[in-house]
């Protein structure tokens, strides 16, 4: 199993490529650095180059102390493991000091004499310094950080002025504890080295020595006076002006304020204005102009013919599955094509896909079946909600033997018909491949404008019926109405639904036209 | 053909299913083979997606100005027939739900369904998890809304309205609120990005959402934004198979005309 | 016993839901296909059992909106008296239909509740499309002129008025309709249902957990 150095997945052995991240996983395993692309060997969580880990959080950290430093002729070389800022949470502890960086001498040059003293220093020290680390009780100070025994006094001579009941000369207990121990445990082994004799170092071996070049500076030489120029003193009270302006909140993602929203907002407005008007006028003036240009359609007709040629007293299925939302243009289509049916004769089976469609439907129902004189449970049945939008027609079919329509039809073989009102594409599909394809029953259906697009495919399949008529929309039911002689509603509604779509073909344009008139001004 | 589907009927399966067993089968083989070549090999060369580029940047965009997000993942479920689109948003929630527990992006994620409620619950979860900030998630960063679509449309748009969001991204399932939702998200000028792939809407993502996800390029979302290798493999049957129908129509319009 | 122990934790994540949803999901495919009674009857509870499902999901989601609403007003957060009504609302609907799904009080407010709002708000999306078709329609490219050009014909060809103007309109609008929507319709349709297959096999082959759930972790 090779873990994967970007996510962490485990991938099968020979993989080149994670499985859930598509990042490459190295060659022959070699695990990449993602902050220094050094090489690392596979499984390691950690880059011995740079320290970055290597692996997510979940991935535990394997011990590795960093490598001993490395002394070569180049100079030094030291990994800092553990780095904090590579890793990205930071409950996990650094396991590992953080030796500091050493910078590396330019090559050619000669070894500086604190490298060369270093290289005496032999690896096994390091890590008892790193025990005694481990192993200093809190409070405790490490070797270096030690007060010098002449500096004792200092420290006590402070103490009772803070605290008064402590007796002069008597070191207080925190001070105690900070008392260079003698039989301390992991005491380091002597330093070698000459004995430092000035300054704070004193007494102390092995510190690094002194060189003239660094312990003493070098003086300052005559500096010219330093003259702002014209465009520095500029900049200098901008600065000062920006530091002064109060704060603002960050820039926001495209937010026109003022003028700008003012003008999309009453644009807005008018557009609304616009449409709400295109649907008013016409209805309140009750005008009927356009619809004597109205010609029905093809698959109208087609949906038209397939029910005249019903016999009378045939079974046909419908299907109410539209929601309130799409209500406004089913409702005209159900209604003529009940008037049609009733007028055919035939004995209605009703279902419903949607929740809300029986009690929609049931209204129609109601007021067509009256003016026809159908009577509930002898003419016409109401199944209601068939649970299951998925199996639904599939359980209509196969609940025939059970459940009210048991007068009408035995099985699926007595349907004459299937009428589907679709007021979104799925229900219609749904019918489709549960029950007009496995049992070949016919089918129109009568969908919204919007599914309009997707069961074209259907109607228009010229290899195998699906379905023998389609009515869309508002339009639709208009046609419909018109062909049949039942002026109804849609009808009336036609020459709204005109002005509506000849205004926002006009709103197109014109925005359009405003578009690239913009477009010139600015451009 | 006819042999195949005599094949088919020996061993018990009917008429269109036979023809729909034949379209399934090639899938298994073609997948198993090319998810070891993308091991192997490395992904093939994607086409760009604008929409899956804005997604990121947008993410980027709402982070930096310390705004949040609102995620939609469709008023369909898992378990029913929108599940491969439902699923799809779930995969850009995935990405999404690992940028924010790395930022502290704080994403409002809303369904319609609530079969998608653990869903999504889970996705934020094990996102909060991975980085090891379990106890920055919010479980209320999720929420249901309502079943009702039209209800869901206003829910959403008061949380576009309301909560103070920077970008809206919806990816899967929609019928005709879609258009709700993304108008008033173009009124607030936030940015958007839409994806469906029901032919009923697919004008009003094009028209109001400034990057579009077109039909099967929400399927590509666990490819383009998370590039898992399965995912890649199963884009590149897709094309395969894509690219034998089309064949075979074509060979069946010549045959057609020809007989 | 540690590694007795990850295993299997990292088996009740990842290996038995995968393998729960491969061995369910490969049952319902054969049931799909084979006229077999034990299977297809197992396959038929299987789908039963989604609507349970389904239905103890629901309870979820209405937790899930009452923990929102209250939070929002315990903390007062901006429309907290929204979320009053809408707990109270929710639970006048719970009370009004215990006596039944057909009581009259439901029905009365199916009838002037639900039903206008519902259709008031559906039908916002008339205003809806014509910013939107002011907005977006723009003349950028070659294609989006042929788009605006459809978009024309279309909506003049629709309404009698197109005939009005002229017999090529309503012919133009049916054979846009016809012939390059449909043939785009169905272009459509495969790619997405290749697509849904594509997600189905991914999790029958094991390649993809059932859904998005555990990250791409070793743990």
């Amino acid at each position: 199993m090779i873990d994967c150095p970007h996510c962490g997945a485990a991938n099968r052995e020979g993989s080149k490529f994670c499985g859930d991240c598509g990042q490459p996983l190295g060659v022959a395993g070699e695990l990449a650095c993602p902050m220094c692309d050094t090489p690392n060997r596979p499984g390691s969580t950690v880059c011995t180059e740079c320290g970055a880990r290597l692996a997510p959080v979940s991935v535990p950290l394997t011990e590795e102390s960093p490598e001993p430093l490395e002394v070569g002729e180049e100079g030094l070389s030291l990994e800092s493991a553990g780095d904090e800022e590579t890793a990205a949470e930071p409950s996990e502890p650094s396991e590992v000091e953080q030796p500091p960086d050493i910078p590396e001498p330019l090559p050619g040059e000669p070894m500086p004499p604190w490298v060369k003293k270093l290289e005496g220093i032999s690896p096994e020290e390091l890590p008892a310094e790193e025990g005694e680390e481990a192993s200093l009780a809190p409070g405790e100070l490490p070797d270096w950080l030690e007060v010098p025994p002449e500096f004792e006094g200092m420290f006590t001579e402070a103490a009772p002025t803070a605290e008064e009941e402590i007796q002069r000369g008597e070191i207080p207990s925190w001070l105690e504890v900070l008392r260079p121990t003698e039989e301390g445990v992991g005491e380091p082994a002597e330093p070698g080295g000459p004995v430092e004799t000035t300054g704070l170092l004193k007494g102390i071996k092995g510190a690094l020595a002194v060189e003239p070049i660094l312990a003493i500076p070098r003086r300052a030489g005559p500096v010219s006076p330093f003259l702002p120029s014209e465009t520095a003193i500029e900049r200098a009270g901008l600065f000062e002006t920006i530091l002064r302006e109060p704060v603002r909140p960050n820039a926001e993602i495209a937010r026109p304020r003022g003028r700008g929203m003012l003008l999309a907002s009453t644009i807005r407005w008018i557009i609304y204005l616009i449409v709400a008007m295109a649907v008013a006028v016409p209805m309140l003036l009750g005008s009927n102009w356009t619809a004597g240009y109205l010609r029905a359609s093809p698959p109208t007709v087609a949906f038209y013919d397939t029910i005249e040629n019903l016999a009378p007293e045939s079974v046909v299925l419908i299907s109410h599955d539209y929601n309130p939302g799409v209500a406004a243009e089913m409702a005209p289509q159900v209604e003529v094509v009940l008037d049609h049916l009733m007028e055919r004769q035939a004995r209605l089976i009703n279902v419903s896909l949607t929740p809300e469609g029986p009690r929609l439907s049931q209204r129609i129902l109601d007021r067509v079946a009256e003016a026809h004189g159908y009577v509930l449970g002898e003419d016409y049945v109401n199944l209601g909600y068939v649970v299951g939008v998925e199996a639904g027609p599939r359980s209509v079919v196969e609940g025939f033997v059970s459940g009210g329509g048991t007068d009408f039809a035995e099985g699926i073989e007595d349907i004459a018909l299937i009428v589907e009102f679709a007021g979104a594409p799925t229900y219609l599909r749904l019918w489709l491949e549960q029950v007009q394809g496995p049992y070949q029953v016919p089918m129109v259906a009568g969908v919204s404008a919007t599914a309009d697009p997707f069961a074209r495919p259907y109607y228009r399949n010229l290899a195998r019926s699906q379905l023998l008529g389609m009515m869309t929309g508002l339009v639709g039911a208009a046609e419909y109405e018109r062909h049949s002689g039942y002026p109804g509603v849609a009808l009336a509604s036609m020459d709204s639904q005109s002005v509506v779509h000849v205004s926002v073909v006009l709103l197109v344009l014109i925005g359009n036209v405003a578009y690239f008139s913009g477009r010139s001004k600015r451009g | 053909m006819e042999t195949i589907a005599s094949i088919l009927g020996n061993l018990g399966i009917g008429g269109p299913h036979a023809l729909m067993f034949a379209l399934l089968l090639p899938f298994f083989p073609l997948l198993l083979i090319l998810n070891r070549m993308v091991r192997e090999r490395g992904s093939p060369p994607l086409r760009p997606i604008p929409g899956y580029d804005a997604l990121d940047e947008y993410v980027g965009q709402a982070t930096e100005s310390g705004r949040s997000l609102h995620i939609s993942m469709g008023t369909g479920g898992v378990g029913t027939g929108e599940t491969a689109e439902s699923l799809a948003g779930v995969y850009v929630l995935e990405r999404i739900a690992a940028q924010a527990a790395a930022s502290g992006l704080k994403p409002i994620v809303t369904m319609s369904d609530p079969s998608l409620l653990p869903v999504a619950q889970d996705v934020l979860r094990n996102a909060y998890a991975v980085q090891g900030y379990q106890e920055e998630y919010d479980p209320t960063c999720v929420r249901f809304i309502s079943s009702d679509k039209v209800a869901y449309s206003a829910g959403v748009t008061d949380i576009l309205d309301h909560s103070d969001v920077a970008a809206n991204i919806m990816v899967g399932s929609f019928g005709d609120e879609f258009l709700l939702m993304s108008e008033v998200g173009a009124r607030r000028e936030l940015g958007q990005v839409g994806g469906a792939t029901s032919p009923q809407i697919l004008p009003f993502v094009y028209a109001s959402v400034d990057h579009s996800l077109i039909g099967e390029e929400i399927f590509a979302a666990g490819a383009y934004l998370l590039k898992k290798t399965s995912h890649i493999a199963s884009l590149a049957t897709q094309d395969w198979l894509r690219t034998a129908i089309i064949v075979a129509i074509v060979i069946g319009i010549l045959l057609r005309s020809l007989a | 016993m540690r590694g007795l122990i990850n295993a299997l934790t990292i088996g009740m994540k990842r290996t038995i839901p995968m393998a729960i949803a491969i061995a369910i999901g490969s049952l319902m495919l054969v049931d799909f296909f084979f006229d077999e009674t034990h299977i297809n009857a197992l396959g038929a509870f299987f789908l039963q059992s989604t609507v349970i499902v389904v239905a103890f999901a629901l309870l979820l989601g209405l937790l899930n909106v009452l923990v929102v609403h209250v939070r929002k007003i315990g903390k007062r957060k901006e429309g907290w008296l929204y979320s009053i009504c809408l707990l109270g609302a929710a639970v006048a609907v719970i009370l009004a239909g215990i006596p039944g799904p057909d009581s009259s009080v439901l029905k009365w407010i199916f009838d002037n509740v639900q039903y206008p709002l519902q259709a008031t708000t559906f039908s916002l999306l008339a205003f809806y499309v014509a910013t939107a078709a002011y907005r977006g329609f723009r003349l950028r490219s070659l294609e989006s002129l042929a788009f605006v050009a459809a978009v024309i014909l279309v909506l003049l060809g629709q309404v009698p008025i197109g005939r009005y103007l002229g017999d090529l309109v309503p012919t133009a609008k049916d054979w846009i309709l016809n012939v390059p929507s449909t043939a785009g319709v169905r272009g459509i349709i495969i790619g997405v249902a290749l697509g849904t297959i594509a997600t189905g096999v991914r999790v029958l082959m094991g390649f993809d957990r059932p859904y998005g759930g555990e990250g791409s972790e070793t743990r």
